[in-house]
């Protein structure tokens, strides 16, 4: 029994008495920290993901004419953005001229406030002449054009080439490429 | 950027370059400005402007329209210069319709050079299908042909 009430023990005693005791308030402090940010956390949570829907099938009509439809592996709507994300979608927009593009691509932001549509990734449009890929593209609605700041690339039947942007307009079916624009014409047409 | 005319490239196709393009599917046509530069095999056509007209593509897969039936027509404005053959044409209007192979040049100072001789008129129509080329005036102005002995003359 001699030994425990020796100096050297004491000395034990205290140091894990002290120990013990800071773990304790680190403990109590980390806890504190994490219930305060709880309140912005779940905040953010009910803001990030207000409703998250799987296989979307939205469609944009105008004065009764439907403009385009867009479907989706699912989509994320955030409330407080006014933004509706959508994972792998594809968007048909219906011309005046009964012609239709077909738009695909990875990711799709819908602004719901102005339905302009922002695609990124492996972006393709198609129509019945060509198809042209990109890898970010913005719809305006209000405009009805297409639109891309990134390099883009168009094959067609008899032709192909790339630019650095172009905007494609959907009610004249106009389309203007700028910057390096190079392409490739016809087959056996001999000048 | 490609040498004036690259004979290794594929002779079949018109490789075109500039800094904007306009393409209409409802007129079908595209138009290219700002240095165009457009080479098919030996012919080097450089100009302001150049507008490429084109016929509907018919659907099917089974017989894939080739690239002659799609064109119809090119136009090339302001600055135009055209080296083909031994030749060079220069204009501030020409026109190649692909049906008949016909290639016509117009408006002041439209003139064909080969070497050191040249002809120039109003209008000069080069029927490439036959080799064959016009030329023709107008009041204000006759043909004018600068020829050296010796030479070959145009060919």
């Amino acid at each position: 029994m001699a030994a425990f009430s020796t100096p050297k023990f004491k000395l034990f005693l205290a140091v894990l008495i002290l120990v013990v005791l800071g773990g304790t308030a680190a403990i109590f402090v980390g806890y504190r920290g994490i219930m305060n940010k709880s309140d912005t956390f779940v905040s953010g949570i009910r803001d990030s993901a207000n409703i998250s829907i799987g296989n979307v099938h939205q469609t944009s009509t105008r004065n009764g004419v439907k403009e385009w439809i867009l479907e989706a592996v699912s989509v994320r709507y955030l409330n407080e953005k006014k933004q509706a994300v959508f994972d792998n979608l594809a968007v048909t927009f219906f011309l005046k001229s009964e012609n239709k593009v077909h738009l695909t691509g990875n990711k799709g932001i819908l602004k719901t406030d102005s339905n302009d549509i922002e695609v990124t990734g492996n972006v393709v449009i198609k129509d019945k002449d060509c198809e042209l890929q990109t890898e970010k593209l913005y719809y305006k609605h209000h405009q009805r054009t297409l639109s891309s700041q990134a390099p883009v690339k168009v094959t067609g039947s008899a032709f192909n080439l790339s630019a650095d942007s172009m905007v494609f307009d959907l009610k004249t079916n106009k389309t203007v490429f700028e910057g390096n624009v190079k392409g490739t014409l016809g087959g056996n047409i001999t000048m | 950027g490609e040498t004036a005319a690259d004979p290794g490239n594929d002779k079949g196709k018109i490789r075109i370059s500039a800094k904007t393009l306009v393409s209409d599917s409802e007129a079908k046509y595209a138009e290219f400005t700002g240095n165009v530069r457009a080479i098919q095999g030996n012919t080097v056509i450089t100009s302001d402007r150049l507008r490429v007209f084109y016929k509907a593509v018919s659907g099917n897969k089974q017989k894939p329209v080739s690239g002659e039936q799609a064109i119809e027509k090119i136009v090339a404005e302001g600055n135009v210069k055209i080296k083909f053959d031994n030749k060079v044409a220069e204009t501030e209007h020409a026109v190649y319709t692909t049906k008949d192979k016909v290639l016509v040049l117009s408006g002041p100072g439209s003139k064909l050079i080969s070497g050191n001789n040249s002809i120039s008129g109003s209008k000069i129509t080069l029927y490439r299908a036959e080799g064959r080329i016009k030329f023709e005036s107008n009041s204000d102005k006759p043909v004018e042909a600068v020829l050296y002995p010796g030479e070959n003359g145009i060919k």
